[in-house]
C-alpha cells in the first residue's frame, strides 16, 4: 500500500516520536529520591551484653525480639558496631567506612562490603571512626568519615555520626565521675529504597 | 654605678649572712619601687640584680603577697601575667585529666614546669602535674620566675620555665601569728617566728588550713571541692661556723586530708572515703668561701611523697578503690662559682640522684639513678655587653643521656633600655608513669594503661593465640624505649625604664617541642577494651609575646598591666591540615568540612589571649593598703568533640573568664594588721571546666607581729 506524503509524514514523526520516547526512558530512568534524616537513639552503654539494633527502612530502632530478621540493618553497644549479615545476623548487610565527608558520597560503592567474621573481628573497628580519651572517658566521633551500608535486604543507605554522648538511662549527659549507663547516638543517614546506588 | 660583684666581695668578707645583705628592699610599705635593683639567683643559680639578667625573670614580692592576701602558691601564681593555672594536665593535643592545679608557662603544659624550693625541687605529681595549693606561701620571702627552656641549669621538667619559691632569710628575732577565716569555712591559722643571734639562728612556720569545700553545680550529688583540711610546719636553722662557712638546714612537713565522695551510678552505687597527701623534705646546704674569688656549696636533699586513697561503697562498706603513690628523692650535689675577673664568672657543679616510687599501679617498686652535670660561663664586656653560656649533662639509668645548652645575652643600649635574647634547650625524661604504669581499670570500661617498659610486643601476640586480645594495633609496633621530650626556645625582649615612674618590658618567645609523650590505643581486648601504651608521638610549638608595664602613680598608688598573645599547635595536625586530610564540624548545620589553618585552634587548654590589671595602694605612715587585680583569659579548647584534635566548634570551648580579686587592709600601732578581701568579685564560674575556681567568696584576717 502506498502512503501519501501526508501519512508519511505522519508515519514518520509517530515512529521518531515513539522511538525519542523510549530512548528518552533508557536516557533518564526514574529518580527516587533517597531519605535523609537526622535521628538519636539510646545504646546499651555497657561493653557486654545485649545490643541495640537499628533499621534503616524504618528509621527507628528494632526490637530484640526481631534479631533474627531482615528488619534491622546494624546495631551497637557502647562503641561496637555490627551488621547484619554472616556471624551476626541471617541478612546480607555490608559496611565500609570512607573517608568522604557525608554530602560528597553521592554513589555508593559497587564493591568493598565488610561483614563480621566472628563475634571479635567486626567489620567496623573503633579506630575507623572515633577518638577515645580514657582520662575523660568520652569518645568524639571523627568528622568526615561517613559509613556507607548494603542493608540486609540489599538496598544501599550512608550514615554519618554526629554525636557520641554519655547519657543516663533517660537520655540526660552525665559528666565523670559519674559512669555513663547508655551512650546517646545522633546520626545522619540517607536510605535509598529503590535499590540504587545513587543517594 | 657599682657592679654587683664589687658589692659582694666586699660585703662577702665582713659580715655573717653574706648571701643575704645584698637584699636590698624593704619589706616594709611600697611595693617594688625598686625592683630592678632586686637580687635574683633563679636565672643563673648565682646572685644577679633583676636588671642585669638575660632571660626573662619576673620577683614576686612577700609584701605583694600580703597586699593580695593569697595564702597558696596557685593564688599568686595565677594572678601573674603569661602564667596560666590549669586543671588539665598532660602533654597530648587531645584534652587531658583533672589532677589539681598546675602551671602553663609561655604555652607549656604543667608538667613542663619545674617548681623549686630554695633552688630543690618539689615532688610528688599526680599525672605530670604538681598540685600548687600545696604549699604555703604565708612565710615566704619571694618568689621568682623564670621562663624559657632552662635545662642548662635545672635539668629534666625545666622545658617551660622554673618557678622558684624563696623562704624567710634568717635575720632578726620576730614573731607572727595570723588568723583567717572566710567563705566556706575556710580557716588559716599560721605561726612563724625566728631568732638570730650572734653565729645561730632559727625559724619555725606552722600552719593549719581547712575549708568545707563547696559547690558549684548543685544538680549533682557531688560536691565540686570535697572538704580538706592540712598542715604544714617549716623548721629552719643556720649555723655560721665563721665569716666564710656556713650551715643551713631546712625542712618541712606537709600533711593534708580530704574527703571525697563519688556518684557513680547513682543511686545503686555512690562512694566515699578521703585521700590523705604527705610530704616532707630536709635540706642541709654548706656554704664555704674558699677565696674573695672562690666559693662553694654542697647541697643534700630528701624528699618523700605519699599519696594514699581509699573508696569504699557507702551503701555496704565494700572496698570500691584504693590507690597508693609513694616516691622518695635524694640529691647530692656540689655547685662551685669561680670569679676569674672582674668580668668572667665560672659556675661549675654536679650532682647524683636517686629516685624509688612504689605504688599498687606499677608491678613493683621502680628505683632510677642519675648523674649530672653543669658549668656556666658569664661575660661581661664594658658594663653594657653580658654572655652567658651554659651546658648540663644528665645520665639517667633509664634513658639516653641529655646534653642541654643555653646561650643568653643582654645588651644595655643606655641607661634606659636594654635588649635580651636568649636561646636554650629544655627536656623531660619520661616519668615513672610513663614506663612503668601497669594499670587495669576495672571499673566500667575496663581499659589498661602500661607504661612502655611494661609493654612487649610479644607478650601481645601471645595473647592473640590465646584468644585474650583480639587486634594488635599499628601503634603496638611503634613502642620502643621512651625517649625524653625535648624543646628548644627563642626568647628576645626588651626592658625599657622610661623614668623613675615607668617601666615597661617586652618578650617574644617560641618554643618548638618534639617528642612530646601521649598514650595511644595498641590492642582491643577479645571483650573489647581497649589496651593503651605510651609513644613519643607529637612534635608542637608554642610562640607569642608578653608585655608588661609597671606605673607608680603617686607615692602610695602603683599600676601594673601585663598582656599575654599566645599561639599554639601540633605540628602534625597541622600538616594534615595542610594536605586536605582534617574535617571539623560545621558550627550551623552540623556537616562535615574541611578545616583549613584559620580554623585550627592550637592546642587544648590554652587561652590565646590572657591580660591583667591590678592597682596597689600601700601607704606606711597611715597604715592603710588596698588593692585590686583584674585578671582575664579569653576562651580555651577543652573539648573535641568532632574527632580531630582540636576546638573549632564553640561547643569544644570554655567561655572567657575575669576574675575580680580586692583587698583592704589597715596596721594599727605597728603590730597588728587587719586585711578584709573578697575574690572573684564578678562571681565568674564554670563547673565543668573551672573546678578549681570558687564562686564569689570574702575572708578576713587578723595578724600579730612582734618584731625586735
Amino acid at each position: 500500500m502506498k502512503f501519501s506524503i501526508k501519512q508519511q509524514f505522519v508515519l514518520a514523526a509517530t515512529l521518531f516520536l515513539t522511538a525519542a520516547m523510549v530512548g528518552c526512558k533508557k536516557d533518564n530512568p526514574a529518580v527516587t529520591p533517597a531519605t535523609i534524616a537526622t535521628k538519636s537513639f539510646l545504646v546499651s552503654g555497657s561493653p557486654v551484653g545485649a545490643f541495640n539494633l537499628y533499621g534503616f527502612e524504618t528509621g527507628a530502632p528494632v526490637l530484640n525480639t526481631d534479631s533474627v530478621s531482615n528488619k534491622w540493618d546494624f546495631a551497637m553497644r557502647f562503641e561496637k558496631i555490627i551488621v547484619n549479615s554472616n556471624s551476626s545476623g541471617p541478612g546480607n548487610a555490608g559496611v565500609q567506612v570512607l573517608s568522604t565527608p557525608f554530602d560528597a558520597v553521592t554513589t555508593a560503592p559497587e564493591v568493598g562490603y565488610r561483614y563480621d567474621t566472628t563475634s571479635t573481628n567486626l567489620a567496623v573497628k573503633g579506630t575507623d571512626w572515633y577518638t577515645y580519651n580514657p582520662t575523660t572517658r568520652s569518645f568524639s566521633p571523627i568528622a568526615g568519615k561517613t559509613f556507607v551500608f548494603r542493608t540486609a535486604a540489599n538496598k544501599y543507605a550512608k550514615m554519618e555520626i554526629l554525636t557520641a554522648d554519655p547519657t543516663d538511662d533517660n537520655g540526660a549527659m552525665v559528666t565523670p565521675p559519674t559512669r555513663p549507663t547508655k551512650i546517646k547516638y545522633t546520626i545522619r543517614y540517607a536510605y535509598q529504597a529503590s535499590g540504587t546506588r545513587v543517594f | 654605678m657599682k657592679s654587683v660583684r664589687q658589692l659582694k666581695s666586699i660585703s662577702s668578707i665582713s659580715c655573717i649572712c653574706f648571701f643575704t645583705n645584698t637584699y636590698v628592699f624593704a619589706q616594709k610599705s611600697l611595693p617594688d619601687t625598686s625592683l630592678l635593683d632586686e637580687i635574683v639567683v633563679t636565672a643563673t643559680r648565682t646572685e644577679r640584680k633583676l636588671s642585669n639578667v638575660a632571660i626573662p625573670t619576673t620577683v614576686i614580692s612577700s609584701r605583694l603577697i600580703q597586699l593580695s592576701g593569697s595564702l597558696r602558691l596557685n593564688e599568686i601564681l595565677q594572678e601573674q601575667s603569661g602564667l596560666l593555672l590549669t586543671s588539665g594536665s598532660g602533654s597530648s593535643a587531645v584534652g587531658g585529666g583533672i589532677f589539681g592545679n598546675g602551671i602553663q608557662m609561655q604555652g607549656l603544659s604543667p608538667d613542663h614546669t619545674m617548681i623549686l624550693l630554695d633552688g630543690e625541687p618539689l615532688i610528688g605529681r599526680q599525672g605530670g602535674v604538681m598540685d600548687l595549693s600545696r604549699f604555703a606561701i604565708g612565710n615566704i620571702r619571694k618568689i621568682e620566675i623564670v621562663k624559657g627552656p632552662s635545662s642548662s641549669l635545672y635539668g629534666s621538667e625545666a622545658m617551660g620555665g622554673v618557678v622558684n619559691i624563696i623562704t624567710e632569710p634568717l635575720q632578726g628575732k620576730q614573731l607572727q601569728a595570723t588568723l583567717r577565716t572566710g567563705s566556706f569555712y575556710n580557716n588559716d591559722v599560721a605561726l612563724s617566728g625566728n631568732y638570730t643571734g650572734q653565729k645561730a639562728a632559727i625559724y619555725f612556720y606552722s600552719n593549719r588550713n581547712s575549708s568545707n569545700g563547696y559547690d558549684l553545680n548543685k544538680t549533682t550529688p557531688e560536691k565540686t571541692v570535697d572538704p580538706f583540711y592540712s598542715y604544714t610546719n617549716q623548721l629552719k636553722f643556720s649555723y655560721n661556723f665563721s665569716p666564710a662557712t656556713k650551715l643551713i638546714i631546712s625542712s618541712r612537713y606537709y600533711y593534708s586530708n580530704q574527703d571525697s565522695y563519688y556518684a557513680i551510678n547513682s543511686p545503686v552505687l555512690n562512694v566515699g572515703g578521703s585521700g590523705t597527701v604527705k610530704d616532707y623534705n630536709i635540706n642541709p646546704v654548706l656554704y664555704h668561701r674558699f677565696s674573695h674569688i672562690v666559693k662553694s656549696q654542697l647541697r643534700l636533699y630528701a624528699s618523700g611523697y605519699s599519696f594514699v586513697q581509699q573508696l569504699d561503697s557507702i551503701a555496704n562498706g565494700k572496698k570500691y578503690y584504693a590507690d597508693n603513690f609513694n616516691q622518695y628523692f635524694f640529691r647530692a650535689e656540689n655547685q662551685t662559682d669561680i670569679d676569674c675577673s672582674k668580668n668572667n664568672t665560672f659556675t661549675f657543679g654536679g650532682g647524683y640522684t636517686v629516685q624509688n616510687v612504689n605504688t599498687s599501679r606499677y608491678r613493683e617498686p621502680k628505683q632510677q639513678h642519675m648523674f649530672h652535670a653543669f658549668a656556666q660561663d658569664e661575660w661581661v664586656y664594658r658594663k653594657n655587653l653580658t654572655i652567658i653560656a651554659g651546658l648540663r649533662y644528665d645520665y639517667n639509668s633509664d634513658f639516653a643521656t641529655r646534653l642541654s645548652p643555653k646561650l643568653s645575652t643582654n645588651v644595655k643600649l643606655n641607661n634606659k633600655i636594654q635588649l635580651n635574647a636568649s636561646y636554650g634547650a629544655g627536656f623531660k625524661a619520661p616519668d615513672f608513669r610513663q614506663l612503668y604504669l601497669n594499670f587495669l581499670n576495672n571499673a566500667g570500661d575496663g581499659y589498661s594503661i602500661f607504661g612502655s617498659s611494661e609493654f612487649s610486643v610479644n607478650n601481645l601476640l601471645e595473647q592473640k593465640m590465646l584468644g585474650l586480645v583480639a587486634d594488635i594495633l599499628p601503634a603496638a609496633y611503634q613502642i620502643k624505649s621512651l625517649m625524653p621530650e625535648i624543646s628548644s626556645g627563642f626568647n628576645l625582649g626588651a626592658k625599657i625604664n622610661a623614668n623613675d615612674k615607668l617601666n615597661i618590658d617586652l618578650n617574644f618567645f617560641r618554643n618548638d617541642i618534639a617528642n612530646l609523650i601521649n598514650y595511644l590505643p595498641v590492642a582491643v581486648n577479645s571483650n573489647g577494651t581497649s589496651i593503651f601504651s605510651y609513644v613519643n608521638v607529637n612534635s608542637a610549638f608554642t610562640q607569642g609575646a608578653e608585655i608588661n608595664t609597671t606605673y607608680q602613680l603617686f607615692k602610695n598608688i602603683k599600676l601594673s598591666g601585663g598582656y599575654q598573645f599566645l599561639q599554639t599547635g601540633d605540628k602534625d595536625i597541622l600538616e594534615q591540615i595542610k594536605n586536605n586530610k582534617i574535617y571539623g564540624r560545621d558550627m550551623v548545620n552540623g556537616a562535615a568540612r574541611l578545616m583549613t589553618t584559620k580554623d585550627y585552634s592550637g592546642l587544648l587548654n590554652r587561652s590565646k589571649h590572657m591580660a591583667n590589671f591590678r592597682v596597689f595602694y600601700d601607704d606606711a605612715t597611715s597604715g592603710w593598703s588596698a588593692s585590686i587585680r583584674f585578671i582575664y583569659r579569653s576562651r580555651w579548647g577543652v573539648l573535641d568533640k568532632d574527632g580531630n584534635g582540636f576546638a573549632n566548634m564553640d561547643a569544644e570551648y570554655a567561655p572567657s573568664n575575669l576574675q575580680i580579686n580586692t583587698t583592704v587592709a589597715k596596721k594599727f600601732n605597728n603590730h597588728f594588721t587587719a586585711q578584709f578581701g573578697i575574690n572573684n568579685l564578678a562571681n565568674q564560674t564554670n563547673a565543668q571546666f573551672m573546678p578549681n575556681t570558687p564562686g564569689l567568696n570574702w575572708f578576713i584576717s587578723m595578724n600579730y607581729s612582734l618584731k625586735k
